[in-house]
């Protein structure tokens, strides 16, 4: 497979090479991008704006052509067809309800356009509305639904037809924090259940990381890493990975042979690191959260001044001088609420924490 | 969906729009075609009422070198100037002071003054036959309260009628356009130009009227545009001192029986008609705009 | 009034202490100078008014008495009448056919890019901006030229020139203000171009349709110039007015012209509000800014 996950079945969504220009820009919005969705997955990309994965997501919904590439749907091409021919359907951002039709003809709108016999219709769009449980709306018209209720009906309007892959724009951008996390339980459990092929764009992380089977990081129109929310988080590949996904540390340090044995330099810290690591020069990533500070695991450690603590509610961040390096660590409050700028404390870190990322 | 496409031997080109062809299709033929026809004829003769189809500038020359020609374009262009100009200073303000005090009927106040635009054209310029006429409204009340002894004559049957007239067709365009335009500027510019301590006047030269200006010349470009070309008013108003360039055309359309001649004076107020608009448009140029 | 000037030393007093009477006098003075602008726009119409009720042969003072015997006279003018139904004719033809037109117009541009379609527009709006005689005259000398005589058929084809284009501005400015996921929404979900319009465009630009078409209607009926260009012996109503004014003066004309007045602001009154109710749900279907 190409991102050298394992996989059992054929891929239902695969990018090969494609690249995408706009016209009249100079830059490439989709940078010769490769990589393989599989039947029954919630796959994720996440990047920031500009990234190139809403391009992406328009070039497998039709709405935009792939300057070079090739994209197929379970194998078959489909550069050059239409949106409204393609098995694959779209929930819209700002949800695109069609304001002049209610809740049920909204929903029931695929049916109506692949001609199904009414009965059929019926019951369909009587399913759909039951699985987001917005069945009591059925007769209302969108403009008197909140913004998670509209969200609901758009879910179900892309389910209806029963496509192949689901295609997500940023769906709960527009609601408030709560909401979101509510939604994002809820869209991980409707996708187990339906079974249908997700995937699913976004800048957040937190959703991202959350809901996936597996994700795919893009920034400036290139893929950054593909892997599960685990590989990407503990195992970052590249530094805009590391810098872009949780918080870590990411200062410059050097690999390099020491006594017979491979080892990082890091600042005056110096620990062990994986035979194959490159030698040379690179950058070190450490996880806020994997530095402790006056106790906690880790065989690395020494001694240092903290130069600032800044309160984050359910935990604090503490800015320590050690070794020639500023680090950051999250602690708890019960730890931490004692802690003074300028006293002297004991940093810890485990070595196999320490990630090697190009620089 | 549960149709399953063979998407591959279906290769569908996906044509984005819908064809303009039928655009093209319309424009050559009602729009192109008459107007080159029209070049064409003006450039024919016309002798005794028959169509002579050779090919000669006279038409345009008898345009230019006769005296009542030339003194019926002057004409029509110094009143339909002049109705515009005053048309847009009367507008210009009312629009201003239903922007700035009124509130509450705004609306309304605009209403009242759009409603006049739906009721006939035809009936607008006739209604100041029933004014300014001899027998007329401000005649007849002059003469019982005693202030003439006889009917003023000048005002109906005269450019007068027709500059009055044109003025007061042109007022709700003119008010429309300004309006939109003075509604747009943000209060808050005014505002601080206030609190940088420039006067009423100021703010109106440096801020207002920059940004605005646009919306009063498309007004007046409009008012100018139908009073140049206009026939309807000169014609039921104007009466034999008050003929304007539209109706020469039409005269030579109908009594006299010279289309050519009418054709190359056609061309003529098309070509005054847009010289119009474009210096207008240039002059009216301002950078950067309001959002 | 103005007090002795010593005890004044600062600028701002001075203005603050001559401004009050001063604004208070030019606030009087803007205020009666707009409302004589309102007066002064409605005030031949209510002469007409008035006049179509004065038992007399001349629109002149003093009252000679109130009759409605204009009005009733009207009834029985044959001409009147057929000069009625013709200008109805006209309207009817023109407002179906460039409802249609025109809108397909604009949603052809709306869907184009590229300089071709500025172009075209542009073109098609030529009719509806140069004066009146010059169209009227290049139609008549086209229609002539390919043997068309003078009548409903030339009268229908004119007009649509001028009111094609206002139906396609309208529609396009409408398109151009909604938001494109729903054109999008539709075809992700399975409708093709044409479907996707009948069934999600449209529903939502057909205020502007109807707008569109109420404004090609009074246009249509209330044409004279162009129509005078192209109409065979048969009248539209406005010509028939415009001749009769020419000729002589019978004050059925004033009676005549105060009944469209009042069926004018009638209809418009009750278009707007129709207009109004419909523009409240389609609120929700703008761009978002």
């Amino acid at each position: 497979m190409l991102d050298g996950t394992k996989g059992i079945y054929p891929a239902v969504v695969r990018f090969v090479d494609v690249s995408k220009r706009y016209k009249d820009s100079t830059s490439l919005a989709v940078d010769n991008v490769s990589f393989e969705v599989y039947p029954g997955e919630f796959f994720s990309i996440l990047g920031p704006s500009g990234s190139g994965k809403t391009s992406c997501l328009r070039m497998i919904a039709g709405f935009e052509q792939p300057t070079s590439g090739q994209i197929t749907l379970e194998n078959t091409n489909l550069v050059g067809v239409p949106p409204h021919l393609r098995n694959v359907n779209t929930v819209f951002q700002n949800y695109a309800l069609f304001p002049h039709m209610s809740i049920e003809e909204n929903v029931s709108y695929p049916l109506r356009m692949a001609r199904i016999k009414k009965t059929e219709i019926q019951q369909r769009t009587k399913e759909a509305l039951l699985l987001v449980e917005m069945h009591e709306f059925a007769r209302r018209l969108p403009h008197q639904l909140s913004g998670g209720q509209k969200q609901r009906v758009a879910l179900a309007r892309a389910l209806v037809g029963k496509p192949k892959v689901l295609l997500l724009d940023e769906p709960l951008g527009a609601l408030d924090l709560q909401l979101r996390q509510q939604m994002q339980i809820k869209l991980k459990d409707l996708q187990r259940e339906v079974g249908i092929t997700f995937i699913y764009v976004t800048h957040d992380q937190g959703e991202a990381l959350s809901m996936s089977n597996r994700l795919a990081v893009m920034s400036s129109g290139r893929i950054e890493q593909i892997g599960t929310p685990k590989d990407v988080y503990f195992r970052p590949k590249t530094y805009f990975v590391a810098g872009f996904i949780g918080r870590a540390n990411l200062e410059p340090g050097v690999v390099e042979i020491s006594q017979g044995n491979v080892v990082g330099r890091w600042g005056d810290f110096v620990f062990p690191v994986a035979k194959e690591t490159p030698l040379g020069p690179c950058v070190f990533s450490l996880r806020h959260e994997s530095v402790n500070v006056n106790g906690g695991a880790g065989e690395i450690s020494a001694v240092g001044v903290i130069r600032d603590i800044v309160f984050l509610g359910d935990s604090l961040e503490v800015f320590v001088f050690v070794n020639g390096l500023t680090l950051v660590a999250k602690t708890q409050m019960q730890i931490g609420s004692d802690l003074k700028i300028g006293q002297d404390v004991i940093v810890s870190f485990k070595s196999a924490d320490v990630v090697r990322v190009d620089g | 969906m549960a149709k399953s496409v063979s998407l591959s031997s279906k290769r569908i080109s996906f044509s984005k729009r819908l064809s303009l062809a039928p655009l093209l299709f319309w424009s050559i033929l009602l729009v192109l075609t008459p107007n080159a026809l029209m070049v064409v004829y003006s450039l024919w003769k016309s002798e005794d009422g028959v169509l002579k189809r050779v090919m000669s500038i006279d038409n345009y020359i008898e345009a230019f070198t006769n005296p009542v020609a030339i003194s019926v374009l002057t004409r029509t262009i110094i009143v339909a100037l002049g109705a515009s100009t005053l048309a847009t200073l009367i507008a210009y303000p009312t629009a201003w002071f239903v922007v700035r005090r009124l509130s509450k009927r705004r609306l309304l106040a605009v209403l009242l003054v759009i409603v006049p635009l739906w009721i006939s054209f035809l009936i607008r310029v006739y209604s100041w036959k029933l004014v300014l006429g001899e027998r007329g409204f401000i005649n007849s009340t002059l003469l019982s309260l005693g202030l003439i002894d006889k009917p003023l004559t000048f005002m109906l049957y005269s450019s007068f009628a027709v500059f009055l007239t044109l003025t007061y067709v042109a007022i709700p365009f003119c008010f429309v356009s300004s309006y939109s335009a003075l509604e747009r500027l943000p209060n808050s510019l005014l505002e601080a130009s206030a609190d940088s301590g420039a006067t009423p006047f100021q703010t109106f030269r440096t801020v207002i009227w920059p940004l605005t200006r646009q919306g009063a010349a498309i007004g007046f470009s409009l008012a100018l545009l139908l009073s140049c070309g206009d026939y309807l008013t000169p014609a039921m108003v104007g009466g034999l001192n008050g003929t304007m360039f539209g109706s020469l055309v039409i005269t030579q359309f109908g009594l006299t029986n010279n289309w050519p001649l009418g054709a190359a004076m056609s061309v003529i107020l098309l070509l005054i008609t847009a010289m119009f608009l474009a210096v207008l448009a240039r002059i009216t140029r301002t950078e950067g705009t309001l959002d | 009034m103005i007090k002795d000037n010593s005890e004044i030393n600062t600028l701002t007093e001075r203005k603050r202490f001559i401004g009050a009477p001063l604004r208070r006098l030019t606030g009087f003075f803007s205020w009666t100078a707009f409302s004589g602008v309102y007066i002064f726009l409605y005030a031949p119409l209510l002469i007409i008014a008035i006049f179509s009720l004065n038992d007399s042969l001349v629109q002149s003072l003093p009252w000679s008495g109130f009759t409605t015997k204009w009005y009733e006279a009207i009834a029985e003018d044959g001409q009147l009448r057929s000069s009625i139904t013709f200008g109805l004719t006209i309207s009817l033809l023109v407002v179906f056919f460039s409802s249609i037109i025109g809108t397909y117009f604009a949603v052809a541009i709306n869907s184009s890019t590229g300089r071709a379609p500025k172009i075209l527009l542009a073109t098609v709006v030529i009719p509806a901006i140069v004066p009146g005689v010059v169209l009227g005259l290049s139609l008549a000398i086209t229609f002539r030229m390919a043997g068309l005589e003078p009548g409903l058929l030339n009268i229908v084809i004119g007009h649509l020139t001028f009111t094609v284009p206002v139906v396609t501005l309208v529609v396009l400015n409408r398109l151009r203000t909604l938001d494109p996921s729903f054109t999008q929404a539709s075809m992700d979900l399975g409708a093709n171009r044409w479907r996707t319009f009948w069934y999600v465009t449209f529903p939502l630009v057909r205020t502007a349709i109807l707008a569109a078409a109420l404004l090609t209607a009074t246009l249509s009926f209330d044409e004279v110039v162009i129509t005078f260009f192209l109409a065979g012996t048969q009248q539209s109503l406005p010509l028939y007015i415009w001749a009769q004014t020419r000729f002589g003066f019978t004050p059925s004309i004033n009676a005549i012209v105060t009944l469209i007045g009042l069926i004018s602001v009638i209809l418009i009154v009750f278009a707007t509000r129709s207009i109004e109710k419909n523009l409240e749900s389609n609120k929700s279907a703008d761009k978002k800014l």
